[in-house]
């Protein structure tokens, strides 16, 4: 029988209950008795029989049978009341990354007959005859259609670089309706610009996944390390069902892993450490998102041993920095070495066993979607690092500024106000700030010697400063793709768009711009 | 040596022949002018929008002549390496191609400067050959400067 059809049902509830396989066997780990969700084991059980059930009705075997096992340990834990032991959580959860595995190759279209669980099985049989035999029931497999559709994150992309290119050519059709006399025209201008709007905000509002879709992995990822190193930690994480757009998330799954496992790694101190410290024998790691205006703040912080500047002062001057140029940062700008590419303390800091992304691939990652990075660390308190991302990266608003001949864009979100140019060292609340020419920000050839006409304001972290530019041309909601290769690097700038007639403009990096500034 | 008797497009810069492999040649069109590029530095000219997509364009006056200064219209050759696309300005000559049997004759000899990959000896004249690899490495290492 063809189930092939069928397959993205599969793959798709099985990763879900996969997922809730993790979450329940980690409740469990730190509530054996199972006194605090009673029904947590019930849960467990019933995502293990529908994964049996699912792999039998796609002709999974293999698979179905190791997911019986599982469930006939569950059944007897369920039936004999007895609390789980630290060795049942453990096979269970390396059964739970081979499930995970089989998965995969399903997914991939690659054969299980290489993969062989037959030694977990025996450990399961072995743990359930020595606590008294139960066995699951063999059930009827079932499939069904679930409410969510399975769609490839390919079609929204597509979706959403349509609807990007229809708001370019509506863009255009605007002034040619304006200056016909049509009211035809004009009405049907109108009316799809309307239809436009709405395609735009359903694309982008189905692009917006909650945060908490990357954090499923998260307690996992603690648990292990922590067991790895001899170490216990808490994971907390708060304001995780904040939304994102789709691709801002995927890009921050690494970088958020790297720095989870750093914190545990290498924040967090052993328990002797600790209560010789006077601090809990169990560390915490609080991971908190928080929302402003069309940005996010995603805040990683330990109350581990937190990360010796002058130290890290030490190492960039064995690496050949330049003595008098580190004496003169501060602990802030002196933190952000650990994102110099091969620098660490003993091998500590910016080194992640096994997984290759270091903090300075962490940073390019951030600093890739138009985001910043910025450490806090106390010696023996802790460190916090601070992730600011734009919500979502797609369509903005956007301000078009002339620069000499040429046009770039401002993020409209970013601006606090325009004023003319000869009021700009003043124009925030009678105070002075910072006032630069864009032109010389973006090594822009000055062919015209005019004095700057207008003073774009924007109110950065550090403070407000003015960009100083030789007009305003429209504010326009444009499509922002990411840079490329061979421009993918390029300073002062998050992404481009393409306007109406055909013109690229680039979209100012507000935040490199600003670190310039001050 | 197929590969290097293969055809070519020819291009005339201050009365130096270089030629760029036909096969890396996506097409050739004409820009009413070249957008900012921030952060450009020569060879880098700025870039364009072909087919809804950013295109850097390279001036090769830069690279292989004195004068670098452009305008417009602009012909740009688009060449491909693999999937690596830029935008080739060459001024005003007159584009002529070098077909393979009129390379028969040709000697072929290792690249004597920076972004070629070859030269041919045909009747007295040489030819560079273009490496749009090498070129496209170097738009991206300028792109990349910090500021």
């Amino acid at each position: 029988m063809d189930n092939s059809q069928f397959k993205a049902i599969f793959l798709q509830e099985t990763y879900q209950r996969l997922s809730g396989i993790e979450k329940g066997l980690l409740l469990l780990e730190a509530d054996p008795k199972n006194t605090s969700a009673p029904a947590s084991i019930d849960k467990l059980f019933r995502h293990y029989h529908s994964i049996k059930g699912m792999c039998a009705s796609m002709g999974y075997e293999k698979m179905k049978g190791f997911a019986h096992a599982q469930e006939n340990l569950l059944d007897d834990l369920r039936k004999t009341g007895k609390g789980a032991t630290g060795e049942m959580i453990s096979v269970l959860l390396s059964s739970l990354d081979v499930l995970k595995e089989m998965t995969k190759r399903i997914e991939q279209d690659l054969p299980l007959d290489d993969m062989d669980p037959s030694s977990f099985i025996k450990t399961i049989k072995d743990i359930i005859s020595s606590a008294g035999a139960g066995g699951a029931r063999d059930v009827a497999p079932s499939i069904g259609l679930p409410d969510i559709m399975n769609v490839n994150k390919s079609v929204f992309d597509e979706l959403l670089k349509i609807t990007g290119d229809l708001i370019r050519i509506m863009s255009g059709l605007k002034p040619i309706s304006a200056r016909l006399k049509s009211i035809e025209l004009k009405e049907l201008v109108y009316g799809l610009g309307k239809n436009v709007e709405r395609l735009r905000s359903n694309i982008l509002s189905a692009r917006m996944v909650p945060f908490d879709n990357l954090t499923e992995t998260l307690p996992r990822i603690v648990r292990d390390v922590s067991k790895k190193d001899g170490k216990e930690t808490l994971l907390k994480i708060e304001g995780a069902d904040l939304t994102l757009d789709r691709s801002i998330l995927e890009s921050m799954a690494d970088p958020l892993v790297h720095l989870i496992r750093n914190a545990v790694d290498h924040g967090i101190e052993t328990p002797v450490e600790r209560i010789g410290a006077n601090k809990p024998g169990a560390g915490t790691i609080t991971l908190s998102v928080a929302g402003e205006k069309d940005r996010v703040v995603i805040t990683l912080t330990d109350d581990g041993r937190g990360i010796d500047c002058e130290r890290l002062k030490g190492k960039a001057r064995e690496m050949g920095m330049d003595r008098e140029k580190l004496e003169r940062l501060s602990d802030e700008e002196a933190l952000m070495l650990v994102c110099v590419p091969g620098l660490s303390l003993s091998g500590s800091i910016t080194d992640i066993s096994g997984r290759g992304v270091g903090m300075d691939i962490v940073k390019n990652a951030v600093e890739g979607i138009g985001g910043t990075l910025k450490i806090r660390s106390v010696p023996g308190r802790g460190t916090s690092v601070f992730l600011e991302l734009p919500r979502s990266a797609s369509i903005i608003d956007v301000l078009f500024v002339r620069v000499g001949a040429e046009i770039m864009g401002i993020p409209s979100g970013r601006i606090e106000k325009v004023v003319e140019a000869e009021n700009a060292g003043f124009a925030y609340g009678g105070k002075s700030i910072p006032a630069k020419k864009l032109k010389d920000i973006m090594g822009i050839a000055e062919e015209d010697k005019a004095a700057p006409k207008k003073a774009i304001i924007i109110n950065a972290p550090k403070g407000p400063f003015s960009l100083l530019v030789d007009g305003v041309e429209n504010e326009v909601n444009a499509y922002i793709r990411p840079l490329i290769p061979p421009f993918a690097k390029l300073w002062g700038v998050s992404g481009f768009t393409v306007t109406s007639d055909g013109r690229p403009v680039f979209l100012l990096d507000v935040a490199e711009v600003a670190s310039r500034i001050f | 040596m197929d590969r290097e008797k293969s055809d070519k497009l020819l291009i005339n810069i201050e009365g130096r022949f270089f030629a760029l492999e036909l096969s890396e040649i996506a097409r050739i069109v004409t820009a009413e002018r070249v957008f900012l590029m921030p952060q450009a530095a020569p060879p880098v000219e700025g870039v364009i929008a072909d087919r809804g997509e950013p295109l850097v364009v390279l001036n090769l006056k830069n690279l292989f002549g004195n004068n670098g200064k452009a305008a417009g219209p602009y012909a740009i050759i688009i060449a491909r390496d693999g999937k690596r696309v830029l935008g080739l300005y060459c001024g005003a000559e007159r584009l002529n191609f070098l077909w393979k049997k009129d390379q028969e004759n040709g000697v072929f000899k290792p690249a004597k400067e920076r972004f070629t990959k070859g030269v041919i000896e045909l009747s007295g004249s040489e030819v560079s050959i273009v490496d749009c690899g090498a070129l496209y490495n170097e738009a991206s290492n300028i792109l990349s400067q910090r500021g």
